[in-house]
């Protein structure tokens, strides 16, 4: 996160981090975690990552968290790029950076993550979510 | 409408102005979710899409009433968090247990998560939530309004309310029962004539109630506190249930203490008492607060 990012590691000592499989999740440091351990546990926290590949995925929850800690691999967007991301077209992205996940802004917000390959940017926002966006 | 009503026309203040109430659609609230954003910055983002909001009571911009919004669900701000349609009364639900922060709470009937997520908002994110749903299928919109606010101190658990494993106590309980939904009984939507359909409490739903209240009480810490509402209007699912509680634990009833306008609870219903201190319980109606029909009840257990 802050090779790709910009985000300090330090911003996530709060987090306690569980993996199953290729998937993690963040869960906020508690002193109660440990009296809770007999409990039959269905899930936690928020689902942070998923190995892609050799990428490793954040999710939009996770990155629309964090994000705006960010100090790189950010692309602001306004009302008619991301109506183009929404629609599948992909974005020109003018900035040495390796190909890898870039955090979108709109209007202040983090939306959530476009995939740069290649000098373009392809939308990684889910489409049932923002297909009906009144933006 | 009336007649069915017609029961509670007794217990209900000015009645007919509550008839006309039903009459119309309740408005959409809009809840400002501070664990991701700045209220005032949302208020802003939101009044220059032209959305009319109305502060409701005098908590500070959390809760509006977005009059000319229809649906809340295409706004980015959904999208990102920033904001969770929630009935106001619901919203009161919270506020009033008013969970500290690094503390233990149990929300025994968690989904679909707009009260868990605001009582993560009032904790600051920190603490222990656990969230409990028997259901399955309602796990899935749990966890993605859950995920969507940013809750970061929850665990999921899926056990039966009433059996909940005793082992632990906890510092809070939000007890959010299933109930008849006699509150949510409302005209759907300006042009329709519809409404959700007449429901009607059976035995089993009123002793599932009952268990639900001692189990929460008996997951109390010394001195915790629990909050047992409904939305519904049904004495014997409100005042009945917590003199249930009165009668077989030694528990209290503890002052609830808001601006926004109700009514005390009921002493007495059809020829049947209830204990003084019920009048400490809030009745909240549509006529008065422009919302669901509500019930709740702060309780403690005595340290």
């Amino acid at each position: 996160m802050y090779e790709r990012f910009g985000i300090k590691k330090e911003l996530f000592d709060d987090y306690l981090i569980f993996s199953k499989k290729r998937t993690f999740w963040f869960l906020r440091k508690s002193r109660f975690i440990s009296e809770v351990s007999h409990l039959k546990i269905k899930r936690l926290g928020i689902k942070a990552f998923q190995e892609v590949g050799s990428f490793m995925k954040p999710t939009t929850r996770f990155i629309q968290y964090f994000g705006v800690h960010a100090t790189k691999a950010l692309l602001i967007i306004d009302e008619k790029q991301l109506r183009q991301l929404i629609d599948g077209d992909f974005l020109p992205f003018n900035n040495e950076l390796e190909n890898g996940y870039v955090i979108l802004f709109f209007k202040g917000e983090v939306l959530g993550l476009g995939l740069l390959i290649k000098g373009m940017v392809r939308s990684q926002l889910a489409l049932d979510e923002v297909r009906y966006l009144t933006i | 409408m009336y007649d069915f009503f017609s029961p509670y026309r007794e217990i209900i203040p000015d009645f007919n102005s509550f008839i006309d109430s039903l009459n119309r659609p309740a408005p959409i609230h809009l809840r400002v979710n501070r664990i991701k954003a700045e209220p005032e910055k949302v208020v802003q983002i939101l009044e220059e899409r032209g959305i009319t909001l109305k502060p409701m009571g005098d908590e500070g911009k959390r809760f509006f009433e977005a009059s000319n919004l229809k649906s809340s669900g295409n706004l980015p701000e959904y999208f990102s968090g920033y904001i969770h349609p929630q009935a106001l009364s619901s919203c009161l639900a919270s506020m009033v247990l008013a969970p500290h922060r690094e503390c233990l709470v149990l929300d025994m009937c968690s989904a679909p998560g707009g009260k868990t997520a605001h009582m993560a908002d009032i904790m600051g994110n920190s603490g222990l939530i656990i969230a409990n749903e028997l259901y399955p299928t309602r796990h899935i919109p749990l966890g993605h309004t859950l995920t969507r606010l940013g809750v970061l101190n929850v665990i999921y658990t899926e056990y039966q309310a009433q059996e909940f494993p005793l082992k632990q106590r906890f510092d809070f309980i939000m007890a959010d029962v299933p109930c008849s939904g006699e509150g949510r009984i409302r005209k759907q939507d300006e042009s329709s004539n519809s409404y959700p359909s007449k429901p009607h409490p059976g035995d089993k739903l009123l002793d599932l109630q009952k268990k639900m209240i001692l189990r929460g009480f008996d997951l109390l810490k010394d001195g915790g506190t629990m909050l047992y509402s409904t939305c519904t209007y049904n004495p014997l699912e409100n005042e009945g249930a917590v003199q249930f509680l009165l009668n077989n634990r030694d528990a209290e009833l503890l002052p609830i203490d808001i601006t926004f306008p109700h009514m005390n609870g009921l002493t007495e219903f059809n020829g049947v008492s209830y204990d003084r201190q019920l009048y400490r319980a809030a009745r909240f109606y549509p006529h008065h607060l422009n919302s669901v029909g509500f019930f709740m009840a702060r309780i403690g257990k005595r340290g």
